[in-house]
């Protein structure tokens, strides 16, 4: 009998221990299994996340670099051509016994060299590669105020330094995005632009006094063209590591301003 | 082991059975489905327990004694294939009915023919499997789906622990239960302590998941732990 009971325990133990140790490792298992599972979920989702802000870059890069043709094409091409048509009108002017009969053609090909300009600036504004950010956006509102008559306010406070050209060009694209909105929808009066640097960053706000919009109805763009341009800013000031802040209530005016941070600008610079 | 030792225990799990029972039904209102219901588990458990003690105490009903205790693992099946088969795993409830109909015809065949008043170790040996079943098909559902960042915060998944792990530990102990009792009975208290130390185990463990609910309650982040489609969270309180 107790030979019987000494046996019986040990195959209990045996197979009870063995039933608990399976267990033990099947839960261990799932808890395991689950972690890496969602880790390589996050490395995925990171993953697709890189490959997108790539992609995105890449197509802003060539985008941009379209444009710097077209404007380049424009303005020596085209804007050349039409120079030299105006030479050859005025010489022809000057040959025929009333000059005022070609007045009209070349009050018309200044105003398309005018616009062929315009287009160019607007397309790649040169100024921006030849003399930096602040005076391209200062020259960027003073045409805006030109073409669309609403007072635009241009201010600098602070220190606010050199910018990297391809950063930089964001930042221009997305004011200019901004005040064209202003101009085109918020039906404004007036029109302010200020660039701020603190010690956290840089600070690009418009502000106007028009009928204002409700941000949340304009965040989820698509592309049928409502909302492209937020759209759009928000893509490239995502690509800029930067935040834009909507302050707008309908009928209250508007107040949008893109933050970069000094950490973002001095990676940039490296 | 001796007979004084096996009491304690038993008495340690009553205590624990009650307290797991009294931790489920707090804020009941706001609690799921899914621990109320463990709640009438441990309820049941715990006045299953106290029913068998006071039998024992008289002379008239003492062969009855382990009815109760029959009667408790009949609920409790039928409530874990509830909670398995509607809650967690969207069945048809009929699949409930059917297992119920089997189970308790089981339960009274052998209570009627087979083990009569004396023990009902066939039932716990289906139980303790059923429990098994149960567990793995939801860590099965569970590394299947992932539905949570941190499985371990889960309340369900230490409450499913508890259910393999008393599984488990008790399967062999309750299939040789009838051995154990005709053959070697004075080992029998030796045994029946070691399941009472383990399912105080289990318990402890269903603690855990109790901590975790209460947690989720107090953040007010919703049950959502019960769902094998987590993406979907839902209110606390919110009854099934």
């Amino acid at each position: 009998m107790e030979a019987e009971g000494s046996q019986f325990a040990l195959i209990f133990s045996l197979a009870t221990v063995a039933m608990l140790v399976l267990a033990g490792f099947i839960i261990v298992f799932v808890v395991y299994y689950q972690k890496r599972m969602v880790q390589e979920q996050l490395k995925r989702q990171q993953l697709e996340l890189e490959f997108q802000q790539k992609l995105m870059e890449a197509t802003l890069e060539s985008e941009e670099s379209e444009r710097r043709r077209l404007a380049g094409d424009l303005h020596d091409s085209v804007g050349g051509m039409l120079s030299t048509i105006r030479v050859g009108l005025t010489v022809i002017g000057k040959q025929l016994k009333d000059p005022s009969l070609v007045e009209q053609s070349k009050q018309m090909l200044d105003d398309t060299l005018t616009s062929v300009r315009r287009i160019s600036l607007d397309l790649m504004p040169s100024t921006l590669e030849k003399f930096g950010l602040m005076p391209a956006l200062k020259e960027l509102c003073e045409r805006f105020e030109g073409a669309s008559l609403i007072p635009i306010n241009y201010s600098e406070h602070g220190e606010i330094g050199q910018l990297p050209d391809a950063r930089a060009l964001k930042i221009y694209r997305i004011v200019q995005e901004l005040i064209n909105n202003a101009v085109k929808h918020a039906e404004a009066s007036v029109i302010n632009v200020t660039v701020t640097a603190d010690p956290h960053g840089l600070q690009f706000t418009v502000e106007d006094d028009g009928k204002g919009f409700d941000p949340s109805l304009n965040t989820t763009a698509t592309w049928n063209g409502s909302g492209l341009g937020l759209f759009n800013m928000e893509n490239r000031a995502r690509l800029l590591n930067a935040r834009l802040e909507y302050n707008s209530n309908v009928g209250k005016g508007s107040k949008i301003t893109l933050y970069v941070d000094h950490e973002i600008l001095e990676s940039l610079h490296r | 082991m001796t007979l004084e030792q096996f009491v304690l225990t038993a008495e340690l799990q009553t205590i624990i059975l009650c307290l797991l029972a009294i931790l489920c039904f707090i804020k009941f209102r706001s609690r799921s489905l899914v621990v109320r219901l463990i709640g009438h588990i441990f309820s049941a458990g715990f006045i299953a327990n106290i029913c068998s003690w006071l039998l024992t105490r008289t002379k008239t009903f003492r062969e009855f004694s382990n009815l109760p205790i029959m009667f408790y693992f009949l609920v409790s099946t039928l409530i874990l294939s509830y909670i398995y088969f509607v809650i967690l795993f969207k069945k048809k409830a009929i699949l409930v009915g059917i297992m119920a109909i089997a189970i308790s015809v089981i339960a009274f065949l052998n209570f009627y023919f087979v083990q009569k008043t004396s023990m009902n170790s066939n039932l716990m040996v289906i139980h303790s499997g059923i429990l098994i079943w149960y567990s793995l098909w939801y860590f099965y559902v569970l590394i299947r789906d992932l539905p949570a960042l941190n499985v371990h915060e889960m309340p369900m998944f230490w409450f499913n622990s508890a259910f393999l792990v008393l599984g488990a530990g008790t399967f062999v102990l309750y299939a040789f239960t009838s051995y154990l009792i005709h053959v070697l009975r004075n080992d029998m208290i030796t045994y029946w302590s070691i399941h009472n130390m383990l399912s105080i185990f289990a318990h402890l463990i269903v603690l855990a998941g109790l901590y975790f609910d209460f947690r989720q309650l107090k953040s007010g982040e919703g049950h959502a732990f019960h769902r094998t489609d987590l993406t979907q969270k839902e209110s606390p309180g919110k009854s099934e």
